[in-house]
C-alpha cells in the first residue's frame, strides 16, 4: 500500500509543476525549460527558510517568488529581446544552477531535523499512518486548487490570458499588452513549479542542487498523459486532468518498479510515451488542415477520435510496461525469511564495489538472495523521486532491513524510514546529513559505515615523493557537498605548511576538466592532487593529457584510477564499506537495535604507487613509500601488476 | 524609434470634426538589408469624424502598412498619427486599441480558435479595459452576448459555447466584425475583411459591415480588392501605389462614377506619370 500512497503523494506534489508547465506548454503555447531551474530555485529557497526557522508555509510563499522571478526572467528575455523562447529558458536554466548554489550555500541542504510541512502534519495526525494521513490533508488541497485554478481560467484575466496564448494578434488587437501578458503567465506557471520543488524538498526531507533535472519532460509526460485520459473541453475537466496526470505518471513509475522494472529505462520509457502520445494524437487530429487549430489539438475533435486516443496512450503505457518487465523480479509475498532492500543512486564504481562486496559477504554469512533471503537490488539512476518511490516499494514489501548504499540515498531513506532498521553504506559524512550527532549518538533506526578519505594521509605520501617548496593543483565540483568537504579537509591538511600552496580550479561538468586542468598547468603547479568528485574522476583522463606534456605527476584516492596514469593513490577500499555494512545488516537481522549500533568508519586504507609513472617522470619513489604501498603498478619487473599486499 | 516624438505643433488646435489626421508617415521595413522595402513614403490623410473612406491600390503598394500604421502595430520612423486630437505615434497596439478597432483578411487571425464564441466576444469586451481575476463573464453578460450575436442573423445565439474553431469563415468574419464594433471604438479598420471569402459570405459580411457602420456612425477605414466594393462602400475612395496616396476621390465625384471612369482615371493617372505602365496593368488584373 505505502507504494501507491507515497506515489499519490508525490503526484498531488508535482501537480503544482504539471499545472506549470500546462500553463506554459498549454496555454502560452512555448515549452518552457526555465522548469529545470525554477523547480530547484523554489526547493532551495524553501530549504534555506526553513533551516532559518520560518514557517513552512511562508517558505513556500518565497519558493512562488523565487520561482515566479525566474519565469519573469525567461519571458523577459523573450519579449524584450526577441530572443527564441526555448533559447530564453535554456539561458536563465542554465543562469539559475549558479543562483541556486548561491541560495543554498551549497548543493545540499538537509531537512531532517527541520519543522517540515510533513511535520506539522504529523503533530496533528489523529494516528493515521503518516502517508495516508499527508494524502488525507493534500485531498481538500488538491480539491481547492482544482477548482481555484478552473476558476481563474473563467475570470477575465484568464480570459485575456488564454486569448493571449491562443491567438496574440487578436490579443493585441484587443487591447492586451501581449508582452507583459506572456510575462506574468510563465511567471506564474514557474511560480508553481517552485511551490512544487519547495514541497517536494520538506516532503523528500532535503533539497538538492539536482533535484530540478528532467523536470519539463516528467512535466510534459504527466500534462500529456492527462490530456489523453480526459479529453473534455470543459475547463475545469482540463484542469484536473493536469493534477490527474501528475498522479498517474507517479502511478506508471510506482507500478514499473512494482513490476520490477529496471529504473535505468524509466526515463526511455518516460520520452518514449512522450513521443508516441505525441505522435498518436497527431496522427489523429490530422487533416482539419486549419494551422491554428492544428496548434493546440483540437478540442472539436469527433467524440471517436478522443476515445482512439485515450486508448493508444493507454496501450502504449501497457505495452512499454510489459514489455520492460523482467521475469523474477515480482516479490514473493508468502516467504517469511529476511528481505533485505538494498538501494543506490545511481551506477558508479565506488557504489558498485560497494554493492557487489555488500552481496558478497552477505552471501559469506549466510544471506544468498532466493536461499535464505531475498535481496532487492535498485538502482535510482540518479533521479531523486525514484529513490523515494523505491524506498515506497521497499516499505510495501516488507523489507526487514533497508540498505541505502551513497549519501543521496542515505539522506531519503532516513527521512521516510521510521519503522524498519536503515543500514547505510559508502557515505562520506552521516552528521551533515542528520543520521546522527556522533557515531553512537544517532537516529534510533540508523546505523551504517561511512569515511571521508584522510586527505593529511594523503598530503603525507605526496610530500614524501615531492619534499621541499611545491604548488599544489585540484580541480573540484563546487555543486557536490562530498567534494567541498574534501577540499576544506584538503585545506586543513596543508595549512601551517608554508612550503606548500593549493591552487584550485572548479567545473560543473565533466567536458570542463581538461581546460581547467591546463589552467592549473599553466600555472605552473608541481603536482594534481585529486580530492574525491565524481566528474573529475569520471574525467579522469583529460587530467592525464594535461599533466603529461608538463611532466607534472598527479595524485587521487581511488586506487582503481591507478592504472590510468597516476603517480600514487590513497584511499580507501570500498570493499570494506560493502563488507562492514553487511556485517551491521547481519547484526540486525540476528536481533540487535541499531540504536546501540554505533557508526563505523571504514579502517581498511590501500595505498598505490605507479613506477612506470615515476619512470616516465624521471621520479624516484623512497623505499620507504614503496614497502608502505599496498599496491605497486608497473615497475621494472615485466609484471603489470604486483601487489605488494599478497 | 526617430519618428516616434509626439507633434507639439498640432496640439491645442484639434478640430472637433477630424478623427484621424496622419501627417507625412515614413516607414522602412528591414533597412540598410537586402529586404529593405520603403513601404511608406510620407503619407498624409485626414478623415473626418463619421467618415467612411476606402483604399485601393496595387498589391504591396503599402495599403495594409497604412492600417497597421494607424493600428499601431509598429511604431513610423517620422511622421505623426493623431486620433481624436490626440497624438498617439508612440503608442503601440494595445494601447490604442480602446479607440482602434480592427478586422483582418484571414478570418483565422481575428478570433481565439480555441476559446467559445461567448469567451471572443467578452474579450472584445474587455478592449481598452484592465482584465483582472474577477468573473466578468457572468449570465447577465451572456444574455447581452446572445442579443448581440442574434444581430448577425447566423444562428450562433445557439452556439455560444462552441469553439470557435468550428465556425465557418464566413461566421468567423461576421463575429470578428461584431467583436470589433462591441465595445463602440471611434476608428474601425477592416483589411480586405472579404477576400477570404466565399461570394456569398463575403455579401452577408458586407450587409453586416454596412449595416454596422451606419448604426455606430464609426469613422471607418476600409481597404477592398473589389473596383465595384470601393466605389459602392465610404464617402471618399483614396488610391495608394508604392507607398503614397496617389488619388483621393470625394464623396460628390463618386457619386457619378462608373467602374469603368475609375479604369479611366488610372490611366489618367498613366498620363501624368504617376503610374506606370505596369502597374496599371497590375491594377487592372487584379480589380477586373
Ligand atoms: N512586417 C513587414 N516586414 C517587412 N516587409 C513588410 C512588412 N509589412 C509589409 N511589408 C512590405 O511592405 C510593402 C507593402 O505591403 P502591404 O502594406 O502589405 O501592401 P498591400 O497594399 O498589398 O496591403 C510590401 O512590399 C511588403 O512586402
Ligand atoms: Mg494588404
Amino acid at each position: 500500500m505505502e507504494l501507491w500512497i507515497g506515489a499519490l503523494n508525490l503526484g498531488f506534489l508535482y501537480a503544482f509543476m504539471t499545472m506549470g508547465v500546462f500553463l506554459t506548454f498549454r496555454v502560452h503555447d512555448f515549452p518552457d525549460i526555465t522548469v529545470d531551474g525554477s523547480f530547484t530555485s523554489g526547493a532551495a529557497l524553501a530549504a534555506v527558510l526553513i533551516v532559518a526557522k520560518v514557517h513552512p508555509l511562508i517558505a513556500l510563499l518565497a519558493a512562488f517568488a523565487v520561482g515566479a522571478a525566474a519565469g519573469a526572467a525567461t519571458s523577459f528575455i523573450n519579449t524584450r529581446f526577441n530572443v527564441n523562447g526555448l533559447l530564453a529558458g535554456i539561458l536563465v536554466m542554465t543562469g539559475l544552477y549558479s543562483i541556486n548554489l548561491h541560495i543554498m550555500g551549497r548543493s545540499n541542504i538537509p531537512l531532517l531535523d527541520q519543522a517540515t510541512f510533513p511535520d506539522y502534519l504529523e503533530a496533528v495526525n489523529p494516528g493515521l499512518h503518516p502517508e495516508a494521513w499527508i494524502t488525507l490533508i493534500l485531498l481538500p488541497v488538491m480539491l481547492a486548487f482544482w477548482l481555484l485554478t478552473g476558476l481563474f481560467f473563467k475570470t477575465d484575466l484568464g480570459i485575456s490570458m488564454r486569448a493571449t496564448g491562443n491567438n496574440p494578434i487578436m490579443a493585441a488587437a484587443a487591447g492586451v499588452d501581449v508582452a507583459r501578458m506572456k510575462t506574468f503567465g510563465v511567471a506564474l506557471a514557474n511560480g508553481l513549479v517552485g511551490v512544487s520543488g519547495g514541497l517536494v524538498a520538506q516532503y523528500q526531507g532535503f533539497a538538492d542542487i539536482g533535484m530540478g533535472m528532467g523536470t519539463i519532460v516528467i512535466g510534459l509526460a504527466a500534462v500529456i498523459i492527462g490530456e489523453s485520459l480526459i479529453r473534455s473541453r470543459s475547463l475545469y475537466a482540463k484542469v484536473l486532468s493536469v493534477i490527474v496526470g501528475s498522479i498517474i505518471f507517479r502511478m506508471l513509475i510506482a507500478g514499473a518498479l512494482f513490476l520490477g522494472m529496471n529504473p535505468i529505462d524509466l526515463k526511455l520509457l518516460t520520452a518514449v510515451f512522450v513521443l508516441t502520445t505525441l505522435v498518436a494524437s497527431r496522427a489523429l487530429t490530422h487533416g482539419t488542415g486549419l494551422t491554428e487549430d492544428r496548434r493546440r489539438w483540437s478540442l472539436s475533435q469527433p467524440i471517436w477520435r478522443r476515445i482512439g486516443l485515450g486508448a493508444a496512450a493507454l496501450l502504449t503505457a501497457m505495452v512499454l510496461v510489459w514489455t520492460y518487465r523482467t521475469p523474477g523480479g515480482v516479490p514473493n509475498p508468502s516467504s517469511r525469511t529476511a528481505k533485505i532492500g538494498v538501494l543506490q543512486i545511481s551506477d558508479h564504481g565506488l557504489l558498485n564495489i560497494t554493492r557487489d562486496s555488500l552481496i558478497e559477504e552477505l552471501a559469506r554469512l549466510g544471506y544468498k538472495n532466493g536461499d535464505h533471503c531475498t535481496i532487492d537490488l535498485a538502482n535510482a539512476n540518479g533521479d531523486l523521486p525514484t529513490v523515494n518511490t523505491i524506498l515506497d516499494k521497499f516499505i510495501q514489501d516488507g523489507m526487514d532491513v533497508i540498505v541505502p548504499i551513497s549519501t543521496p540515498c542515505t539522506q531519503a531513506a532516513i527521512n521516510k524510514v521510521k519503522d524498519r532498521p536503515v543500514v547505510f553504506a559508502t557515505v562520506a559524512n552521516p552528521f551533515i546529513i542528520g543520521a546522527g550527532r556522533s557515531a553512537t549518538d544517532h537516529l534510533s533506526n540508523v546505523t551504517g559505515v561511512y569515511g571521508w578519505v584522510p586527505m593529511d594521509k594523503t598530503m603525507e605520501l605526496v610530500r614524501s615523493i615531492i619534499p621541499g617548496r611545491m604548488r599544489i593543483g585540484s580541480i573540484w565540483d563546487p555543486a557536490h557537498a562530498n567534494s567541498v568537504f574534501n577540499v576544506t579537509l584538503l585545506e586543513d591538511a596543508i595549512r601551517g605548511n608554508p612550503d606548500v600552496t593549493l591552487i584550485g580550479a572548479t567545473i560543473s561538468s565533466s567536458s570542463e576538466v581538461y581546460q581547467a586542468a591546463l589552467s592549473l598547468v599553466q600555472k605552473d603547479i608541481d603536482a594534481f592532487l585529486l580530492v574525491p568528485d565524481n566528474i573529475v574522476y569520471s574525467a579522469f583522463e583529460s587530467v592525464v593529457k594535461a599533466a603529461r606534456p608538463k611532466h607534472i605527476p598527479i595524485f587521487l584516492s581511488d586506487v582503481e584510477r591507478l592504472g590510468d596514469g597516476a603517480l600514487g593513490a590513497l584511499g580507501y577500499d570500498y570493499t570494506a564499506s560493502g563488507i562492514q555494512a553487511a556485517r551491521l545488516v547481519e547484526r540486525v537481522l540476528k536481533g540487535e537495535n541499531p540504536r546501540d549500533i554505533p557508526f563505523e568508519r571504514y579502517h581498511q586504507l590501500t595505498v598505490g604507487i605507479n613506477l612506470k609513472v615515476a619512470k616516465e617522470l624521471g621520479m624516484t619513489i623512497p623505499q620507504g613509500v614503496l614497502e608502505k604501498a599496498t599496491r605497486v603498478y608497473g615497475g621494472d619487473n615485466s609484471r603489470a601488476v604486483l601487489d605488494a599486499a599478497q | 524609434m526617430a519618428g516616434c516624438r509626439y507633434a507639439l505643433a498640432s496640439m491645442g488646435q484639434h478640430d472637433e470634426e477630424v478623427m484621424i489626421r496622419i501627417t507625412q508617415l515614413h516607414k522602412t521595413f528591414n533597412p540598410g538589408t537586402v529586404n529593405e522595402v520603403h513601404a511608406l513614403r510620407g503619407v498624409s490623410l485626414q478623415m473626418r469624424a463619421g467618415e467612411f473612406v476606402s483604399l485601393i491600390g496595387t498589391n504591396g503598394s503599402g495599403k495594409s502598412t497604412l492600417l497597421n500604421g494607424v493600428a499601431g502595430t509598429f511604431l513610423p520612423d517620422s511622421g505623426t498619427v493623431e486620433i481624436a486630437g490626440e497624438d498617439v505615434s508612440c503608442r503601440m497596439d494595445y494601447q490604442r486599441a480602446r479607440h482602434v478597432s480592427r478586422v483582418f483578411q484571414n478570418p483565422f487571425m481575428g478570433t481565439a480558435a480555441d476559446m467559445s464564441v461567448v469567451e471572443n466576444l467578452h474579450m472584445a469586451y474587455l478592449r481598452g479595459k484592465r482584465s483582472y481575476p474577477k468573473v466578468g463573464l457572468t449570465r447577465e453578460r451572456r444574455e447581452v452576448y446572445r442579443e448581440q450575436v442574434k444581430l448577425l442573423e447566423m444562428q450562433l445565439e445557439d452556439r455560444l459555447d462552441d469553439v470557435i474553431g468550428t465556425l465557418s469563415g464566413g461566421q468567423r468574419q461576421a463575429l470578428t466584425l461584431l467583436m470589433a464594433i462591441i465595445s463602440k471604438p471611434k476608428v474601425l479598420l477592416l483589411d480586405e475583411h472579404t477576400a477570404a471569402l466565399d461570394p456569398k459570405s463575403a455579401a452577408q459580411v458586407i450587409h453586416l459591415t454596412r449595416r454596422f457602420i451606419a448604426a455606430q456612425q464609426l469613422t471607418t477605414l476600409v481597404v477592398t480588392h473589389s473596383m465595384q466594393q470601393a466605389l459602392e462602400l465610404g464617402d471618399r475612395t483614396v488610391m495608394m501605389n508604392k507607398g503614397e496616396i496617389i488619388d483621393d476621390i470625394s464623396r460628390e465625384e463618386k457619386q457619378h462614377l462608373t467602374v469603368n471612369d475609375l479604369l479611366d482615371k488610372f490611366a489618367e493617372l498613366r498620363k501624368a506619370e504617376r503610374l506606370t505602365e505596369d502597374m496599371l496593368e497590375a491594377l487592372r488584373r487584379e480589380y477586373l
